[in-house]
């Protein structure tokens, strides 16, 4: 959040700045293999996607990893097998799977002679408490006399639980791209209430509010990647997001509970 | 057992100096000063004629201290840029006299107020110091024709940019945290405005500046890599004088005048930036309703109470602001504040003696939404200083300082607060509370007339102490283990011995080799991951989990004068090993973590390199060419697999030319040209999918390098004429009468060449083809800008 302030800050100041297309020659790292693993308490939402990296300067798409052995268990001892979508390779589903609150997963792939393996813990599931909203008027950005919807959403911590949520605003069915991510510590067990700050709504819209509440894993790989993303002079060192997969490869494993509230804007 | 031995050699040289007193001796002491303006003169050369090698030079307050057998001597004093000159005095007693001098013809809008003597390169036994005088910093051109001592800075050998117009520094190897910043001796913990593209320092307040790049003497500690000494000016004490200038980004006006003529002064300089006052002129709303400045306030007096004390009160307050209307506001500034205590102790004046009492503040706040729906973000950090610091004049060959200071710190990391309309309220992360104290003792000693020695050690010791909750966490940086301090509470102490030594032998009139140790401790950690500077990062002090920094520094060099002084020329090679130095977690969030310890990674660091200057310093033609080849690398177990990588600000090649011509007293051309190996980064070398988006897979840390960097300013400043030709009614002659109202025009031209210089690359897919491509995001391309600047 900090860094998009400032990044603002950059733009207001630097109209002066010149972009191009340079050329620089780049190593070719070895291919890695690559895990999404990402389950919902949402039915026909849970995948697993596995694929491998590519070069930088390649544009032919990426690798699709087919064949393997995906399945889930979880800490009640129930086992779910995800089997490769036949119309895209490389995504496996398991149509029956819906996460539940509180366990523990367990995920394992066999590819070939490799396997990978992830653990994922989830909490209670979370719920929003309201979506409000303030009316402004020439507002950020904006043209002379635009109205604009600045919206708030707020739900309530459980303070037993660390937790790690993400809001994702969805405007007229389309996610807006700014990911809304926090962890507890700053009002662990209180209710929170923060606005969409990067998201305008105007009159007619529709926003479906979705929050998330997931494993530490998934939230630091977020995170993490997020770190990456700015660029300019107030990135840190770009790293590679962190990963919570054992074995040789790259990616994440998340089980996510949701809740949603949806508002149309008068 | 080095520390202790180093200790002892230092009383036994002591010892042998000053056991032996024979005939009757006698003091002479005094201070010089600028005859127009009555402003102190550092280090101004008295010598005495009868006696050829006895002398001294005056200190940060012109104050100098000489212990002769009774006699007559003839004294002579000269400094650079004032017209040198001598008087006789019979010693019988101790004497006092304060010395004017007369400035070198007179010039418009400045006087060259460094004074160093001509030899100093050579002869003293200090190494790693760049002085700059006020006059390069006037005439070397500058982003936006805002003259800025840190940017000057940059252009010295072992200095170098932390980016594209930018006043952050990085001194041998060291990171821009690792800058000891002082003005009128008090910490500045945020140096720059508007994101780092200027310092906090209004050039028309300042009266010295100099940098210790290494070696520095006891007296300054707490930083790892330099120490960059800044002093205001005093303001006149002969008589009202104004000086200002209207930039194209600033205006500028300083005031000064006598208290009690030639008894004491005072000096007000303020500064503010008008970009918003275009902003007002647009159309565009968001645009009117935007705030965007900064200004500085300089303010100093001192007065002098008999022929033994003087005190002195000094200031700095400046703020950056940026916001739009109701709905956002940032801004950010550092308060200083310095009351000082000259004393001279004793019939014989051979003890100087300063108090000061030091304040500092740095703090940031952000606000967002109006009325009762606010949320703000602040943070905070703030000294109370008690600092003690004596010059003993001993004797011809010995000159010792010794003091102590205490320094108690807060750390409010992030104070967060919300509106009534809010409904909710957020925890502050918590403060914290140090306590860090020195001791020092040096001495400058001369041994014969070839060898001059400095050494010294300094004593440090710092307390993280309560109140307090204080974590503890695992390798992967969760946490195991917290505990609860009440208020005083010790929480964790360390202690620091750092000797510090430096030597001069002279091996003829203009030459000399310079061999210096020092070992530095540092406290305090900025903690900040971005690669510019960032009005939001925050301070913190060393704790359970944060030990201090440590660097052992190694140099030796050469030094030589040519043609009568005029021409300077030095090697400088320094060898540098760091230890707990920071680095972050891969994906580590360091703002308002509350757990921020746990994302550091602490790890060893090295550099080493080589320094060329030569540089010419009078006539009509000066300037200086210099070149540095360096090599700084870091290593953490966490990262890059365990292996060094390059950091950040290593650059192989590093070069800057500098010059200015003085065409005639009214034209003045000035040009800088500087050249670096681009920093070291880490590119890409694979990409992948996850999310739906495609994301950059990297192998190596900085296994990359930005382009090369080059850039050439250009500069001219007009002064008009400083007097007016009058015909004499009687005689019919034509009479030079001169001016009050002093003006002159600056012009200067920043990147002439229009070099695109890489600010950023990224790497990034076009949106119409799809493909992955290289994105060079250079700032800025010709900057022309104008200063007029006046004085009456």
């Amino acid at each position: 959040m900090m860094r998009k302030v400032i990044i603002l800050f950059v733009v207001v100041l630097f109209s002066l700045s010149c972009e191009k297309v340079i050329d620089i020659p780049l190593n070719e790292a070895d291919r890695r293999v690559v895990v999404e693993a990402t389950l919902y308490d949402i039915p026909n939402e849970s995948c697993v996607k596995i694929t491998k990296t590519g070069s930088v300067y390649d544009d032919e798409g990426f690798e699709k990893i087919s064949n393997a052995v995906v399945t889930v268990v979880d800490d009640l001892g129930q086992t779910h097998t995800f089997s490769e979508d036949p119309a895209n390779p490389g995504t496996y589903l398991d149509s029956t799977f819906i996460v539940m609150p509180s366990r523990v997963y367990s995920l394992t792939i066999v590819n070939g002679s490799e396997t990978y393996t992830s653990e994922a813990e989830t909490n209670s599931t979370p719920a929003l408490d309201s979506l409000d909203y303030q009316v402004q008027t020439d507002g950020f950005f904006q043209e002379p006399g635009d109205t604009n919807f600045f919206t708030f959403y707020s739900f309530t911590d459980v303070a037993a639980e660390t937790n790690f949520y993400q809001a994702i605003p969805i405007k007229n069915g389309k996610p807006s791209g700014t990911d809304y991510i926090t962890d507890d510590a700053l009002f662990n067990g209180n209710s929170f209430r923060q606005p969409f700050f990067a998201d305008s709504f105007e009159s007619g819209d529709t926003l479906d509010a979705l929050l998330l509440s997931m494993n530490e894993g998934a939230y630091t790989f977020y995170l993490s990647l997020a770190a990456n993303d700015d660029g300019g002079g107030f990135a840190p060192t770009p790293a590679n997001p962190v990963s919570n997969i054992e074995g040789d490869a790259i990616g994440y494993f998340g089980a996510f509970t949701t809740d949603v509230l949806t508002i149309v804007f008068p | 057992m080095n520390l202790l031995k180093s200790l002892s050699i230092l009383v036994v040289l002591l010892m042998t100096s000053v056991s032996f007193s024979q005939d009757e001796k006698f003091t002479l002491s005094g201070t010089l000063k600028d005859g127009s303006s009555g402003e102190d003169l550092i280090g101004a050369r008295v010598t005495v004629k009868e006696l050829p090698g006895t002398g001294a030079i005056t200190n940060a307050y012109g104050f100098f201290s000489l212990t002769l057998p009774a006699g007559t001597y003839t004294i002579n004093y000269k400094s650079l840029g004032f017209v040198s000159g001598s008087f006789e005095v019979e010693l019988t007693d101790n004497i006092q006299k304060d010395i004017e001098l007369k400035p070198e013809g007179k010039v418009l809008g400045k006087v060259e107020v460094t004074a160093e003597k001509a030899d100093a390169n050579v002869t003293s036994a200090e190494m790693g110091v760049d002085r700059l005088s006020m006059s390069d910093i006037e005439n070397i051109p500058v982003l936006f024709g805002e003259k800025d001592p840190l940017k000057t800075i940059q252009l010295l050998p072992g200095v170098k940019s932390a980016g594209e117009g930018n006043a952050g520094f990085y001194v041998r190897g060291g990171g821009s945290d690792q800058n000891l910043i002082l003005l009128d001796g008090a910490p500045v913990y945020n140096a720059s405005h508007l994101l780092g593209f200027f310092s906090v320092f209004n050039s028309d307040a300042l009266k010295d500046i100099k940098l210790y790049k290494g070696g520095a003497p006891a007296e300054f500690g707490g930083r790892l890599s330099s120490v960059l000494d800044i002093k205001m000016k005093e303001g006149n004490q002969k008589k009202f004088s104004a000086s200002g200038g209207l930039g194209l980004i600033s205006s500028k006006l300083t005031l000064e005048a006598p208290i009690v003529k030639d008894k004491g002064s005072f000096i007000i300089s303020g500064r503010r930036t008008y970009a918003d006052l275009f902003l007002k002129l647009s159309k565009r709303e968001e645009a009117k309703n935007s705030t965007l400045y900064f200004y500085d306030l300089n303010a100093k007096a001192n007065y002098k109470i008999g022929k033994k004390d003087r005190i002195f009160l000094s200031g700095y307050f400046g703020r950056d602001k940026f916001g739009f209307a109701d709905a956002f506001g940032f801004d950010w500034g550092n308060i200083t504040g310095t009351a000082r205590w000259n004393h001279i102790y004793g019939e014989k004046q051979k003890l100087f003696g300063n108090t000061s009492f030091i304040f500092s503040n740095y703090n940031y706040k952000i606000k967002f939404g109006s009325g009762d729906q606010t949320f703000e973000i602040g943070s905070e950090i703030q000294d109370f200083n008690l600092k003690e610091d004596f010059t003993w004049y001993i004797n011809d060959n010995h000159t010792l300082s010794f003091g102590a200071n205490v320094i108690h710190h807060t750390f409010k990391p992030g104070e967060i607060e919300t509106g009534d309309g809010i409904g909710f309220q957020l925890n502050d992360i918590e403060k914290r509370y140090s306590i860090e104290s020195s001791a020092y003792v040096s001495n400058e000693h001369e041994i014969g007339k070839r060898i001059t020695l400095i050494y010294g050690v300094r004593g440090s010791n710092f307390a993280q102490v309560g109140p307090g909750d204080v974590y503890s966490f695992d390798v992967d940086g969760n946490i195991t283990d917290t505990s609860t301090f009440e208020k005083w509470d010790n929480i964790k102490t360390y202690w620091g011995l750092s000797p510090r030594l430096s030597s001069s032998f002279r091996i003829d009139e203009n030459s000399s080799i310079k061999a210096g140790y020092a070992r530095t401790f540092q406290y305090l950690h900025l903690i900040s991951n971005s690669t510019a500077s960032s009005p939001t990062d925050v301070w913190l002090p060393s704790s359970i989990n944060i030990k201090p920094q440590i660097a052992d520094q190694y140099s030796i060099g050469y030094f030589r004068n040519f043609l009568d002084n005029q021409l300077e020329m030095s090697v400088e090679f320094y060898y540098k090993d760091m230890q707990n130095v920071i680095d972050y977690r891969d994906g580590a969030e360091v703002t308002l973590n509350p757990t921020v310890e746990g994302e550091l990674l602490f790890g060893v660091g090295r550099a080493y390199g080589a320094e060329f200057l030569i540089k010419k310093r009078r006539g009509k033609f000066t300037g200086w060419v210099s070149y540095t080849l360096s090599k700084t690398e870091k290593k953490f177990t966490e990262l890059n697999n365990n292996n060094w990588y390059p950091a950040k600000q290593d650059r192989t090649h590093d070069v800057s030319i500098v010059a200015i011509y003085n065409l005639n007293k009214q034209l003045t051309f000035s040009a800088s040209w500087v050249y670096y190996t681009g920093n070291a980064v880490t590119f890409p070398s694979g990409k992948y999918e996850i999310n739906g988006q495609v994301v950059n897979y990297y192998t190596e840390r900085n296994g990359y390098r930005m382009p090369d960097y080059h850039r050439l300013d250009l500069g001219c400043t007009l002064k008009h004429k400083d007097y007016k030709e009058v015909k004499d009614p009687d005689t019919g002659e034509m009479k030079q009468i001169p001016k009050k109202w002093l003006s002159s025009w600056n012009f200067s031209v920043y990147n002439a060449y229009a070099r695109e210089n890489a600010y950023s690359i990224n790497f990034t897919e076009n949106e119409e083809t799809g493909e992955t491509e290289a994105v060079q995001l250079a700032l800025f391309k010709i900057i022309p800008s104008v200063t007029y600047n006046f004085k009456f």
